[in-house]
C-alpha cells in the first residue's frame, strides 16, 4: 500500500518496516500446530485472522473517535483527580506528524520495547483482572491462585479465557496507539505565567507539561488494574490462610502470566503493525480532527466535535552572550538573552520525485527513491 | 517590611528585562493568626505528637537557614539525575529521566490574593500530602518496627501502638524526611526543570531544518519523575507490609482488617494533616524563593560558562530553553495538499 505523500507530508502518518507476512510468523504458526499447544495456537489462528481480514481494526475506529470527544470535553476534567491522569489542558493535535521507518529487527525491536507498558504490566493487568472477573461468574471452577500450576493450565477454561484476551487487547491497542501517533497531546498551563506570556506573544503559550493524550488513559488502566491486583491478592490470601507457601505460589502465577500474557500482546502488537492499517487509522482520524478544526476557523458558529486545536510544539533555545563576569546579578546577565526562530531554507525539504523528507541541507540522494537531490 | 517593598514593585512595568528569570511567591504570611492559634492549641491539649509538630515547623519558620542548609543536597541530587547515567531509570513505569532536560527561561511569579488561592495553591500539591506522605510514613513504620524499635505491632493493638512513646520517634523522623523530599521536589518544580522527551524520528527531520528548535513529543517537570519514583517505591512497601501482615497473624480472626484498616484511615488522616502543616511552614518561612532563585542561578551560571568556554566540564546537564505552542496558522496549513 502506497501512501502519496503530497507537499503536505508532514500531515502524514506512515509506519514501514512491518513486513505483511513475516518468516517468523510462519515458523510460529508451524511449532504451534506441530507442538499441538493450544493456547498459542489460538492466539496464532486469531493474530492471522486479523493480518488478513484488516478491516476488523478499522470497527474500532467510531469506539475511538468517540471516547475522544468525551475525553476531550472540558466536562471530564473531573478525571484528573486520580493520580497521574491529567485530562485538564489545552488539547491539541501536532501539526508535524511522522514517518515510522524501521530498517532493521534492531529498529523493530526498538520500536516494540517503546511500547514496554502496554506489553509488561498493562497486559498481565488486564488478564488478571478478566480471571478474576472469569472466576466470579463461575466460568472456571478452579481458582487460578489455588491448586496445582499443571492443573490450571491445562484445563479448557483457559481456552475461553485466551480467546477473550485477545479482543479486550486489541480494544485498547487500536484506541490508544492511533491516539498516540496522530500526537494528540495536551498541554497543562499555569495560568499565573500563561496571562504574562499572551500578552507578550500573541499566538503563543507557555505549557509546564505536555502529554500525550494516550498516556492519560495508559496511566488510568495502570492504576485501576493495578488497583483490583491488590485487592485480589489480599483476598486470595485470606480465602487460602496458606501462611508462608502463599507468596511462593502467587508469585510463581503471577510470573507464568506475565510471561505469557506479555508473550503473546507483543505478538498480537506486532500483528497489528503488520496488517497496515495503523496508517490508515491514524490518518484517517487526524483528517477528522483536521476538518472540524479548519471548519471551526471558517465558521463563527460551528459546533465542535472535539475540542482539539492542531498546534506545533517546540522548544527554542535560548542564544544567550553571556558576561565574563558570572558572579553578576541574575538579572543584569540576563537582559542579553534573546530567542531566535531561524527557518531558513534554501532548497525544497522534500525530494521531488517521491515526496521522501530530506534530513540535512547537505545531503545529496533520497533515501527514499535514491534520486540525486535537485 | 521586606514582604511589603516586594509587593510594591509587583506591577510588572517595574520590571526589568530579565524579570522573568526570577521566582517570586506572594500570600503566605510568616506568623499568622491561624499558626499561633493552633501553637496555643496544642500547647494547653498537652498532646504530645501534635506538640512536637507544631514545635518543629515553628523551628523551621523562624530559622529558615535550616532549610538552607538543604540546598547542597538538592544540587547534588540534580546533578545525578540529570546525568546521562540514569537513563536507566527509565524502566520504571511512569519515571522519565531520559531526554533533554531543560530549565524554562520563564520563571513565574505566584501571588495568592486571598484564602481561597492559598488553598488552591496547596490543592495542587494533592499528590504530595495525599498519597506520597501516607506512603512514606507506612515505610517508615515497617523499617522502624523491622528494626525493633517498635514493641508493639501498630497492627495488632490500635490504642497500645498510639499510646507508646515510641510513635514519638517515629514523629521526630518524618517530618525530617518530608521536608527533605518535599524541599527537592518543589524546589525543582518552581525552578522549572522539565525533560523533554524526544522522539528521534521527527527530531530529527526539525532539527536540520530550523537550526534552534526542536520538536517535543512528551514535557514533564523532573521533579514528577522523582515523586513517581517514590510512590511507586512507597507503593510497593505498602502493599508487601500489608500483605506480610495478614500472612503473619493468619486470618483467624476477622477483626484483623477492621483493625488493620481503621489504623490506615488514622495514618492517612495524620499524615495529611501534618504534612500539610509542615509544607504550609515551609512557605511561610520564605526559603523557598530563596532556594528557587539559587538553584536557578546555579544552572544558569554552568549554562552560560559552558557557552563561553567549550571546553568548560558541565556540572549539570540541563540547558536554558523555552517552550512554546504557537497555534497553527490556516494560511500555512493551506498549502499542504490532502487536507482540503
Amino acid at each position: 500500500m502506497d501512501i502519496e505523500y503530497p507537499n503536505g507530508d508532514d500531515f502524514v502518518y506512515s509506519v514501514d518496516g512491518f513486513r505483511f507476512l513475516g518468516i517468523t510468523t510462519m515458523l510460529l504458526l508451524i511449532i504451534c500446530i506441530v507442538l499441538n499447544l493450544g493456547i498459542f495456537f489460538e492466539t496464532v489462528i486469531l493474530a492471522l485472522i486479523f493480518v488478513f481480514i484488516p478491516a476488523l481494526y478499522k470497527i474500532m475506529q467510531p469506539i475511538s473517535r468517540f471516547l475522544l470527544k468525551i475525553v476531550s470535553s472540558p466536562k471530564s476534567d473531573i478525571l484528573d483527580l486520580l493520580p497521574m491522569v491529567n485530562f485538564k489542558g489545552k488539547w491539541f493535535m501536532e501539526l508535524d506528524s511522522e514517518r515510522v521507518q524501521m530498517k532493521n529487527i534492531k529498529d523493530v525491536m526498538r520500536f516494540v520495547w517503546d511500547k514496554k507498558t502496554d506489553f509488561f504490566i498493562i497486559a498481565p493487568g488486564i488478564n488478571l483482572l478478566i480471571i478474576q472477573v472469569f472466576y466470579y461468574l463461575g466460568l472456571f471452577d478452579l481458582d487460578p491462585a489455588r491448586g496445582n500450576l499443571e492443573e490450571n493450565i491445562i484445563k479448557s477454561d483457559f481456552l475461553l479465557y485466551s480467546f477473550f484476551i485477545p479482543f479486550i487487547f486489541i480494544i485498547y491497542i487500536s484506541i490508544v496507539y492511533p491516539w498516540e501517533s496522530a500526537e494528540i497531546k495536551f498541554g497543562k498551563i499555569n495560568t499565573e505565567t500563561a496571562i504574562h506570556r499572551k500578552n507578550q506573544f500573541d499566538d503563543e503559550f507557555e505549557v509546564n507539561e505536555l502529554r500525550f493524550a494516550s498516556s492519560s488513559l495508559r496511566n488510568f488502566i495502570v492504576f485501576f488494574t493495578g488497583i483490583n491486583v491488590i485487592n485480589w491478592a489480599a483476598k486470595v490470601d485470606q480465602i487460602l490462610n496458606q501462611g508462608s507457601n502463599f507468596w511462593s505460589n502467587f508469585m510463581v502465577y503471577y510470573i507464568l502470566f506475565l510471561v505469557m500474557s506479555t508473550g503473546y500482546s507483543i505478538f498480537l502488537g506486532v500483528m497489528y503493525f503488520r496488517s497496515k492499517t495503523h496508517s490508515q487509522i491514524v490518518n484517517n482520524l487526524r483528517q477528522k480532527i483536521w476538518n472540524d478544526y479548519t471548519k471551526s476557523k471558517a465558521i463563527p458558529n460551528y459546533k465542535r466535535k472535539y475540542h482539539i486545536d492542531v498546534r506545533r510544539s517546540a522548544i527554542n533555545k535560548v542564544i544567550a552572550q553571556p558576561t565574563q563576569n558570572t558572579s553578576a546579578p541574575v538579572n543584569y546577565q540576563l537582559s542579553n538573552y534573546n530567542t531566535t526562530r531561524q527557518i531558513s531554507s534554501t532548497r525544497p525539504n522534500f525530494c521531488t520525485t517521491c515526496g521522501f523528507k530530506v534530513e540535512t541541507q547537505t545531503q545529496k540522494f533520497c533515501k527514499g527513491c535514491g534520486t540525486k537531490l535537485v | 517590611m521586606i514582604y511589603l517593598a516586594k509587593q510594591k514593585n509587583y506591577d510588572s512595568s517595574n520590571f526589568p528585562n530579565g524579570d522573568n528569570f526570577i521566582y517570586r511567591m506572594y500570600g503566605f504570611g510568616a506568623i499568622s493568626l491561624t499558626s499561633i492559634i493552633l501553637l496555643l492549641l496544642c500547647v494547653v491539649s498537652g498532646i504530645g505528637i501534635f506538640f512536637l509538630i507544631g514545635f518543629f515547623a515553628f523551628v523551621f519558620v523562624l530559622l529558615p537557614s535550616l532549610y538552607l542548609l538543604l540546598q547542597p543536597i538538592i544540587r547534588k541530587v540534580l546533578q545525578i539525575a540529570s546525568s546521562k547515567r540514569t537513563d536507566f531509570a527509565d524502566i520504571i513505569p511512569a519515571v522519565n529521566f531520559k531526554g533533554d532536560w531543560l530549565m524554562e527561561l520563564d520563571s513565574e511569579r505566584i501571588r495568592m490574593k486571598n484564602l481561597k488561592e492559598t488553598f488552591k495553591f496547596i490543592w495542587e500539591k494533592k499528590i504530595d500530602f495525599f498519597l506520597i506522605a501516607p506512603g512514606f510514613n507506612l515505610a517508615l513504620f515497617h523499617v522502624l518496627y523491622l528494626l525493633g524499635y517498635f514493641q508493639v505491632d501498630p497492627d495488632v493493638g490500635l490504642n497500645a501502638s498510639l499510646r507508646e512513646n515510641d510513635l514519638l520517634i517515629y514523629n521526630v523522623i518524618t517530618p525530617f524526611i518530608f521536608i527533605l523530599y518535599f524541599t527537592i521536589a518543589w524546589v525543582w518544580e518552581s525552578a522549572e526543570i522539565k525533560i523533554a522527551k524526544i522522539n528521534t524520528d521527527s527530531a530529527i527531520h526539525r532539527r536540520s531544518q530550523q537550526g534552534e528548535e526542536y520538536e517535543i513529543n512528551e514535557l514533564g517537570f523532573a521533579s514528577n519523575s522523582f515523586q513517581n519514583i517514590i510512590l511507586f517505591f512507597a507503593g510497593i512497601n505498602a502493599i508487601n507490609w500489608a500483605v506480610s501482615v495478614d500472612t503473619q497473624y493468619g486470618a483467624t480472626n476477622s477483626s484483623l482488617l477492621a483493625s488493620f484498616l481503621v489504623n490506615f484511615i488514622l495514618f492517612v488522616v495524620m499524615t495529611i494533616g501534618y504534612s500539610i502543616f509542615i509544607g504550609v511552614m515551609y512557605f511561610r518561612s520564605s526559603a523557598h524563593e530563596k532556594m528557587v532563585n539559587n538553584l536557578r542561578r546555579n544552572i544558569w551560571e554552568d549554562y552560560s560558562k559552558s557557552l563561553v568556554n567549550p571546553h568548560y566540564k558541565r556540572k549539570y546537564n540541563i540547558n536554558i530553553m523555552r517552550t512554546s505552542i504557537p497555534d497553527a496558522k490556516l494560511e500555512h496549513l493551506d498549502k499542504q495538499g490532502g487536507m482540503q
